[in-house]
């Protein structure tokens, strides 16, 4: 089984990317800022990490940087979920906007995931 | 003192010229008041990609939903969220906080330090702040404002605290008094109407201007108009001489006219020529080359001027080249105090010494009863009650 990392410092869409990315199969583990989910990542690194981008403590471009600075996360592939979509960052894999649908972000998974099951 | 604007010209009149930097402002009132709205004007005002401004919600409302009903607003730029302005949440810290038993704030509180410290931002909000009395006792609440307050005034960063508090709560919590503003917003019914204001109760350091300043809401976001008595205090004129009201019997039952520099009040039923004789009165001044302002809560400038001219008194060149101003001000929707900011603008350029105005109710009391919408140069009304000339 795969498994996702989601960040976000909203508990209510940690709840709403859990609920959705496990009907889809995945395994999800979360953080509620940078700082925790790198500390996580270098753990075991995730399939894929699925981020917001304003959080206290370590915000989610520091969290990028990082996580692809670290040859043990570099690889990760990242999902940016931001309440201000237009903030593309080059060093994530996608970007979805708040809300979102929720099949967008499972197709987002599925697809960076490489994973055909799920 | 250095101070940040709010990006709302009359507000940062009321502030004694804007937030002073370094200090901790409580922005308190009831839901609905617009403590939001007005802190994020205060963020999108000052924030720059240099100097940031941080949103930090406790359990108020999703960001994403928050972003939803920020973005009819002409202040609020979606685009720059992130580069300019930052939506962060404490939640987690502040749940962290619950499980030490009540004193564990500091995870918030060293997060905020952190951010004024290292990203220097012009303004920093919390929102609520109230909601952290949930997670803390009185004594620990107290320590984080001792601590907020006095290591961010250090830096030139203004923490903005909002917090949903009742007047009698504002007597007695320690946030308070350590607090360097206080600046409560409300709502109040007005039959019919209700009516917002806005009150600074407390700035250090600052000659601000007290009493209660009414406030609007709309696309642009807050608009506050300073209480008119409270921008040139002390100014009245002492008068002197008389104006002739174009009526001779009326002049000479009076002595001679009607008094410069008193406020006069013209009463009586409807129906009973109040309006008349005040377009008659501005009728003769436009005749004797002054400047005339009406003030009417009851009809539009164009029904004024028609009316002047169904009793022969052609009102539309002096309207046209600024001899007359005309203003509405819808009865029963704002306050008189709304027509300060054109008065500023208008009366310096187009008024001089020895004209007249006129403001006029429309009831038989003349008792300027306030209202909303914004000033709108336009037309007038009934009875009126005469002001001192502006000069």
């Amino acid at each position: 089984m795969k498994t996702i990392l989601i960040v976000d410092d909203e508990s209510n869409m940690r709840f709403l990317h859990r609920m959705i990315l496990e009907s889809g199969g995945y395994e999800v583990i979360e953080a509620a800022h940078g700082a925790a989910a790198l500390e996580r990542a270098k753990e075991s690194p995730p399939d894929l990490v699925i981020t917001d981008l304003m959080m206290p403590v370590m915000s989610g471009r520091e969290l990028i940087e990082r996580l692809r600075a670290d040859p043990v996360t570099a690889g990760v592939p990242i999902v940016i979920v931001s309440a201000n979509p237009r903030s593309v960052l080059e060093a994530a894999d996608a970007v979805l906007g708040k809300p979102y649908d929720p099949d967008e972000l499972l197709s987002a998974a599925r697809s960076l995931t490489q994973d055909e099951a799920a | 003192m250095k101070r940040w604007a709010t990006g709302v010209t009359e507000l940062d009149l009321v502030l004694d010229g804007g937030l002073p930097a370094g200090s901790l402002v409580i922005l308190a009132g009831a839901p609905g008041t617009g403590k939001t709205i007005l802190s994020q004007q205060i963020c999108f005002a000052n924030a720059t990609p240099e100097r940031k401004a941080f949103y930090y919600t406790t359990f108020s409302e999703p960001h994403d939903k928050l972003v939803r009903y920020l973005e009819p607003f002409e202040f609020f730029d979606t685009a720059a969220l992130e580069e300019r302005v930052e939506l962060v949440n404490l939640e987690s810290l502040l749940t962290d906080a619950a499980a030490t038993d009540g004193e564990g704030l500091a995870p918030a509180v060293t997060e905020i330090v952190r951010t004024c410290f290292e990203q220097r931002p012009a303004i920093v909000v919390v929102d609520s702040v109230k909601a952290l009395r949930d997670f803390a006792g009185e004594r620990a609440v107290r320590r984080m404002f001792y601590e907020l307050s006095g290591r961010v005034a250090h830096t030139d960063s203004v923490l903005l605290f909002l917090g949903e508090y009742r007047e009698e709560e504002m007597q007695g919590g320690p946030e308070f008094s350590l607090a360097d503003g206080i600046v409560q917003l409300a709502y109040e019914p007005y039959e019919p109407v209700d009516r917002r204001w806005l009150r600074v109760m407390k700035l250090r350091g600052s000659n601000h201007l007290g009493g209660k300043h009414p406030v609007e809401i709309d696309r642009t976001g807050i608009r506050v108009y300073p209480r008119m008595e409270s921008l040139r205090p002390g100014k009245a004129s002492l008068g002197g001489g008389r104006l002739t009201s174009g009526n001779p019997a009326l002049d000479e039952m009076l002595g001679g006219g009607i008094p410069i520099g008193d406020l006069t009040a013209l009463l009586g039923p409807s129906g009973s020529g109040k309006t008349i004789a005040a377009l008659r009165f501005v009728a003769q001044g436009l005749e004797e080359g002054e400047r005339c302002l009406y003030v009417s809560f009851q009809e539009d400038g164009d029904q004024l001027v028609k009316k002047a001219a169904s009793f022969g008194w052609d009102f539309t060149a002096a309207r046209d080249d600024g001899r007359l101003l005309l203003y509405h001000l819808p009865q029963g929707l704002f306050s008189l105090d709304a027509l300060g900011p054109p008065f500023a603008t208008d009366l310096p350029r187009k008024a001089c010494v020895g004209s007249r105005s006129t403001a006029s109710p429309s009831s038989s009391t003349r008792r300027a009863r306030p209202s909303a919408s914004p000033p709108t140069p336009a037309s007038s009304p009934p009875s009126c009650a005469r002001r001192a000339p502006p000069r």
